[in-house]
C-alpha cells in the first residue's frame, strides 16, 4: 500500500512539473478575438470560443458547437474503471477477474485528429475465504493513441491502440500473517476505443474501452472499460 | 486511418506478441507461499515458502503425488468423471516469481497449491513413520489414482443443497476394480477463520483416511467381504478412522487444536482430556445421536496423551503399524469379519508397544473407564 501511496504522490510531482514541458501546439487564438470582440465580460468569453473554432477549423465549426473543446489543447484528467483478466476456473464475471481502480491521464492532440494519451493508474483486487485470502495490487503507467474516427454534434468517437506497463504485486494474507511477493512488470497492449462528450469548452466526460492482451506467466485476454473527465484548463 | 497510424498499431501488437510469450513456470521441486502452522503455537500460522519436492509441474499443479483439478459439475452425479477423470479442469494458476520462490496471485491457485502441499507433507510424514505408506515407491501408478479437487460441488442428495465448509476422502473403484482416491475440499461459506483447504492439519486428517484405506479397507475387503460385523463395530472403526485422522492431522502441524483454527467452536483440541461416556457408548450401540468425529476426539485424545509420554512421532509409528495390524489382531477377531469396540483397539495398540505399553495402557483406562 505504501508503494501505491509512493507512486501517486510520484505521478503528481512529476505532472505538476512536467506539464510545461509537453511539446504543446500552439493554443487557439482565444485572446486575439477576445480583443475584437469585447463588449461585456460574459459575451466574450462565449462569442470568443466560437469564433477561436471556426478560426481554427472553419469547415467543423458548427459540429464543434457540440464538443467545443480545441483541437489543438492538452488536457488532462482522470478515469474510474475496471481491468479483467481472463481465467478459465475463477473469474469474477464472464470468466474475468476485475481489478478496480483509478487513472490519472492527459489527452494530447497531436495533430488535428490524432491524439495522445498518456496515463498512470493503480488497480486492486482480492479474492479469499474466511479470514484468508490474496490481493493483488497494479500500479501501470502507458499510452493510448487515438484517431478521431467520427464526430457528431456532442460527441467524438476516438479508435486507436493501447500499450500499458504495470508494477504486479501479489500478496497472500491469514489472519494477521501476510507475504508479499516480489512484484514484476508486465506489458499489455491491443486495439482501443474511447467516446467523448463535450459539455463544455472546458470538460469533456469520457468512456474508454480497451482489448488487451498481457503478458505474465501466461498471455491472458484484458479487457477494460474506464470512465472519467478531461478538463482544459485555461 | 493514416497510415502511420496504422503502422504503429501493429508495430505495438508485435511487441506486445513477442513480449507476450511470458516467463515459464519452472518444473520440479518449487517454493511455493502456502499458509504454514507455526509449531507449538495454538492456532499461530504464517505465510511461508513450503519446498515441494514432488511437484513436477506448478503451472498444472501436478506431481508425483497426484495433481489438483477444479471440476464445476457435481461430482456425485458425474460417475463418468469419478470413473475416467474426464472433465476435470486444470486450475488456471497465477503465480508470481518472488524472491522466495512463487506466490499465488488469486485464490484458487492459493487453494490449490496449498492443497498439494498437504498432500505431500501428509505423504512424508506416513511414508517416514512406516514404509507400507509409501504409496509413491511401492506403486509408479499412485499419482496417476490420486486426484484432489478444490472447491468441488457435491450434494447429499439429488438436487439437495451442496456440501460447504468441510472436505473430505472420496475412494473409488473403477469397473476394473482399480482403486482412485480422491481428496475433495469443498467451498468455503461460513468458516470466518482458516478455511479448510487452507488448513495443513485438516487435508493431512483427509490424506490419513487416504492411507488408512489402502493400508487397512483395501486389504481388508480382499479378506472379509464385510470388513467389520454389526453396527456397533462398523461405528467404532469409523471413529477409529477419524481419531487416527485428527492424530496425524496433529502430527503434521505440531499444534494439537489445529481443527479449532477452522473451527474454533468445535471439541476437537487434542490436548485436551476426553472420555468415552456412556452417552458415546449407546450411540455407538445403536446409531442414533451418533457422530464418528466425537468418538474419534475421544480416541486422537488419549492419543495425543500417549504421545506426550512416549513421543508423538513414537506413537505415530505405533498408530501407523496399528491401521495394518487390525487385519490380524486377535483382539478384534469376529465371526465372519472383524469385531471393533474401543476396548478391542486399545488392547492392539498395548500390543504393539511392547516396552511402552504401561503408558499407553494407562491412557486408554484413564479414558474408557476400566482396567484392560
Amino acid at each position: 500500500m505504501k508503494r501505491l501511496i509512493l507512486a501517486f504522490t510520484l505521478f503528481s510531482s512529476l505532472a505538476s512539473v512536467a506539464r510545461p514541458l509537453i511539446p504543446l501546439m500552439p493554443p487557439p487564438p482565444r485572446t486575439a478575438s477576445r480583443a475584437t470582440t469585447v463588449t461585456t465580460k460574459r459575451t466574450t468569453v462565449a462569442s470568443t470560443r466560437t469564433t477561436a473554432a471556426q478560426t481554427y477549423y472553419p469547415s467543423a465549426a458548427t459540429r464543434l458547437q457540440a464538443e467545443k473543446t480545441p483541437l489543438t489543447a492538452t488536457g488532462y484528467g482522470f478515469e474510474v474503471g475496471v481491468l479483467g483478466r481472463a481465467n478459465s476456473t475463477q473469474s469474477t464475471i464472464a470468466g474475468l477477474q476485475l481489478l478496480y481502480g483509478v487513472r490519472v491521464l492527459a489527452r494530447i492532440a497531436l495533430m488535428e485528429n490524432i491524439f495522445l494519451v498518456p496515463s498512470l493508474g493503480a488497480f486492486y483486487r482480492r479474492d479469499g475465504a474466511g479470514n484468508a485470502g490474496v490481493s493483488e495490487y497494479l500500479i501501470e503507467g502507458g499510452g493510448s493513441l487515438y484517431y478521431n474516427f467520427w464526430l457528431a454534434r456532442k460527441l467524438r468517437f476516438l479508435v486507436g491502440g493501447t500499450v500499458k506497463a504495470g508494477y504486479n504485486i501479489a500478496s497472500i494474507s491469514a489472519g494477521n500473517s501476510n507475504s508479499a511477493s516480489a512484484a514484476e512488470f508486465r506489458l499489455r497492449g491491443g486495439p482501443a476505443a474511447g467516446l467523448s462528450l463535450g459539455l463544455s469548452p472546458d470538460l469533456s466526460l469520457t468512456a474508454n474501452v480497451e482489448f488487451t492482451i498481457g503478458t505474465g506467466d501466461t498471455a491472458r485476454f484484458q479487457p477494460g472499460v474506464a470512465f472519467g473527465a478531461i478538463f482544459y484548463l485555461p | 486511418m493514416d497510415v502511420k497510424f496504422k503502422n504503429l498499431i501493429g508495430a505495438a501488437a508485435t511487441a506486445l506478441l513477442l513480449g507476450g510469450c511470458g516467463s515459464s513456470i519452472s518444473s520440479g521441486p518449487v517454493s511455493v507461499s502456502v499458509i504454514q502452522p507455526i509449531a507449538g503455537r495454538a492456532c499461530g500460522y504464517q505465510v511461508a515458502p513450503a519446498r515441494l519436492e514432488t511437484m513436477t509441474s506448478l503451472s498444472a499443479l501436478q506431481g508425483s503425488l497426484g495433481r489438483v483439478v477444479y471440476f464445476p459439475g457435481d461430482v456425485d452425479n458425474s460417475a463418468s468423471t469419478l470413473e475416467t477423470g474426464a472433465g476435470f479442469l486444470s486450475i488456471d494458476t497465477q503465480f508470481m516469481k518472488g524472491s522466495d520462490g512463487y506466490v499465488a496471485s488469486d485464490y484458487r491457485t492459493l487453494l490449490g497449491a496449498s492443497l498439494y502441499y498437504a498432500v505431500e507433507t501428509g505423504y512424508k510424514l506416513h511414508a517416514r513413520l512406516n514404509a507400507a505408506a509409501d504409496f509413491a515407491a511401492k506403486d509408479s501408478s499412485f499419482a496417476a489414482k490420486t486426484t484432489i479437487i478444490a472447491d468441488a460441488r457435491r450434494a447429499d442428495s439429488p438436487g439437495g443443497p451442496y456440501v460447504e465448509d468441510n472436505a473430505e476422502y472420496f475412494p473409488h473403484n473403477r469397473a476394473d476394480g482399480t482403486l482412485l482416491n480422491y481428496l475433495i475440499s469443498y467451498p468455503n461459506r461460513d468458516v470466518a477463520e482458516l478455511p479448510l483447504g487452507l488448513n495443513l492439519g485438516i487435508m493431512v486428517h483427509e490424506y490419513t483416511h487416504l492411507v488408512f484405506h489402502n493400508l487397512f479397507y483395501e486389504p481388508g475387503f480382499h479378506r472379509h467381504s464385510n470388513v467389520t460385523e454389526g453396527t456397533e463395530s462398523e461405528l467404532t472403526l469409523a471413529a477409529i478412522d477419524e481419531g487416527l485422522a485428527d492424530y496425524f492431522g496433529y502430527l503434521a502441524t505440531g499444534d494439537a487444536a489445529f481443527f479449532q483454527c477452522s473451527f474454533p467452536g468445535e471439541n476437537r483440541n487434542l490436548a485436551q482430556p476426553k472420555q468415552l461416556t456412556q452417552a458415546m457408548r449407546d450411540a455407538l450401540k445403536t446409531g442414533d445421536n451418533y457422530d464418528s468425529h466425537e468418538g474419534g476426539a475421544v480416541f486422537a485424545a488419549v492419543n495425543y496423551e500417549i504421545g506426550q509420554a512416549i513421543g508423538p512421532e513414537e506413537n505415530g509409528k505405533l498408530l501407523s503399524a496399528l491401521m495394518v495390524d487390525f487385519l490380524t489382531c486377535p483382539e478384534l477377531k469376529g465371526t465372519t469379519g472383524l469385531k471393533f469396540t474401543f476396548e478391542g483397539v486399545a488392547r492392539c495398540h498395548i500390543r504393539l508397544a511392547g516396552a511402552r505399553s504401561t503408558e499407553v495402557q494407562a491412557a486408554y483406562s484413564r479414558a474408557l473407564g476400566g482396567a484392560l
